[in-house]
């Protein structure tokens, strides 16, 4: 004899699929584009090469101080763009971040890069970089070496993508060696535009990634022992997680009384994987510019 | 035919990605609303479901396709209530409320509207088991790849879920 209860849930079944859809195909569809246009606004071109070096640098102080214009990404984006894709004056360039994320290329040895520069001016403890930009523009800057950076090794073409939510804001930088593939983010940088108790945040957040496929969650000290964040940043938690062949790990850093999360990730065996990786990236958080 | 449409799509096919989205859509909409999403939010539920099934198409490559959009409409659903809690204001809630139950007025009989009232009252960790395998048809094993627990782990919450169901219609007098 069937059970009531079921026949009861048979009959709840049926009278649930006599609803009517509710979207349409075509709104979501629109919905979809609309979100991917806002989210990439910038590829980096694929003829940069790989470089026995890289040097990528992230203006990370405009981002740290965004965290306090929640709600100003749209702008944030734009510079960021415009950064990149050209020298071409911009309404932003008047504010007092700029956001600096650019690649160069140096030597193996940094020391001997350094002697073979003929700038007598820069400091010991600074590197010269090389930035490129899409319009096949290049300048020479000079970069403090010591100060807030990590290290980690990856390919040389990226594209930036920035991904925000009414919850929180994700800059996020990822390799671009198999065309359009977004995996695996090499840096992204976020926050929670509510404050709440980091251990809150780190839920929401590994929440997050574990929607992305990523479980294991461990401690990790990936950034301990690769980052150095001056003495404006600390590094407050780290962990790592685990999505099929990729590594990712994650420190949280409180900076401005606000909790922001860095993440870089690898390759399990990653020389197999693409011959192109391994190149030495180093994520340079310009600390003149924190705020 | 799914297959091609989802190799296709991963290919970056926009044409095999409206496809799928039309062969789920009901899918996605249904399972919210018996999650517990408001008719008033069931719209951009789904639109934020689809997004990260774009975003993400290219990262699943096992299982079944039903059963992450599954996992995705529930993780999009919980994203969504947390922010909505943040947002909270009174007002919208009656709005809200007001709305859901002439939806529910509109599609349900007596019976089904009492049992649906009573699913929504449910734990989470009880409600979707039940809701996967009675109006979806998933087996056992789909529904602990969505719910990422062990076989035996969602037995015994559909065991729970039943027994707590039945002691509700014993509550309005009803032997079951």
């Amino acid at each position: 004899m069937t059970d009531q209860l079921e026949k009861k849930l048979h009959q709840l079944k049926e009278q649930y699929d006599e609803i009517p859809t509710h979207s349409n195909t075509r709104s979501i569809m629109d919905h979809i584009k609309k979100e991917e246009r806002k989210s990439r606004r910038f590829y980096v071109p694929k003829q940069i090469q790989v470089a026995s070096l890289v040097v990528l640098m992230i203006g990370i102080g405009y981002i740290l101080g965004m965290n306090q214009f929640a709600g100003d990404e749209e702008l944030a984006t734009t510079e960021m763009a415009e950064t990149f894709s050209s020298e071409s004056d911009t309404a932003m360039s008047g504010s007092d971040g700029e956001i600096h994320m650019s690649m160069a290329e140096e030597g193996y040895d940094e020391a001997e890069s350094y002697s073979e520069n003929n700038n007598e001016a820069r400091m010991e403890n600074e590197v010269e970089v090389t930035t490129f930009h899409l319009e096949g523009i290049e300048e020479k800057r000079a970069f403090p070496m010591n100060d807030a950076y990590f290290s980690t090794s990856y390919d040389v073409n990226f594209h930036y993508n920035q991904r925000s939510s009414l919850d929180m804001t994700r800059h996020q930088v990822y390799t671009d060696f198999i065309g359009d593939n977004e995996e695996p983010v090499v840096f992204e940088l976020s926050y929670f535009h509510q404050l709440h108790e980091v251990e809150h945040l780190i839920d929401d957040y590994q929440n997050i990634l574990r929607q992305e496929g990523f479980l294991q969650f461990e401690e990790g000290s990936y950034f301990s022992n690769h980052t150095s964040l001056g003495d404006q940043a600390a590094i407050v938690s780290e962990f790592t997680s685990v999505s099929k062949d990729i590594h990712t790990s994650v420190a949280i850093i409180e900076h401005n009384e606000r909790y922001l999360f860095i993440r870089t990730s690898q390759f399990d065996g990653y020389a197999e994987e693409n011959e192109r990786l391994g190149a030495e990236i180093k994520f340079m958080i310009d600390r003149l510019s924190l705020h | 035919m799914e297959e091609q449409l989802l190799l296709r799509a991963k290919r970056g096919d926009d044409d095999a990605f409206s496809q799928l989205v039309e062969m789920h859509v009901k899918t996605v909409e249904k399972f919210a609303f018996q999650i517990g999403v408001s008719p008033t939010h069931i719209d951009d539920v789904t639109q934020e479901v689809f997004l990260k099934v774009y975003r993400f198409l290219h990262k699943h490559n096992r299982g079944k396709f039903t059963t992450w959009l599954y996992t995705v409409t529930m993780n999009v659903v919980r994203d969504f209530y947390r922010k909505e809690q943040q947002m909270k204001r009174k007002t919208i809630e009656f709005q809200r409320f007001a709305k859901e139950q002439m939806f529910i007025e509109d599609y349900f009989d007596e019976e089904s509207k009492e049992l649906h009232g009573m699913i929504q009252q449910l734990d989470e960790k009880y409600r979707v088991p039940i809701i996967l395998h009675y109006f979806h048809g998933q087996n056992y094993q789909e529904i602990a790849s969505v719910l990422g627990v062990t076989e035996g782990a969602v037995k015994t919450r559909m065991l729970r879920a039943k027994q707590k169901l039945k002691a509700e219609y014993e509550k309005v007098g009803e032997q079951l």
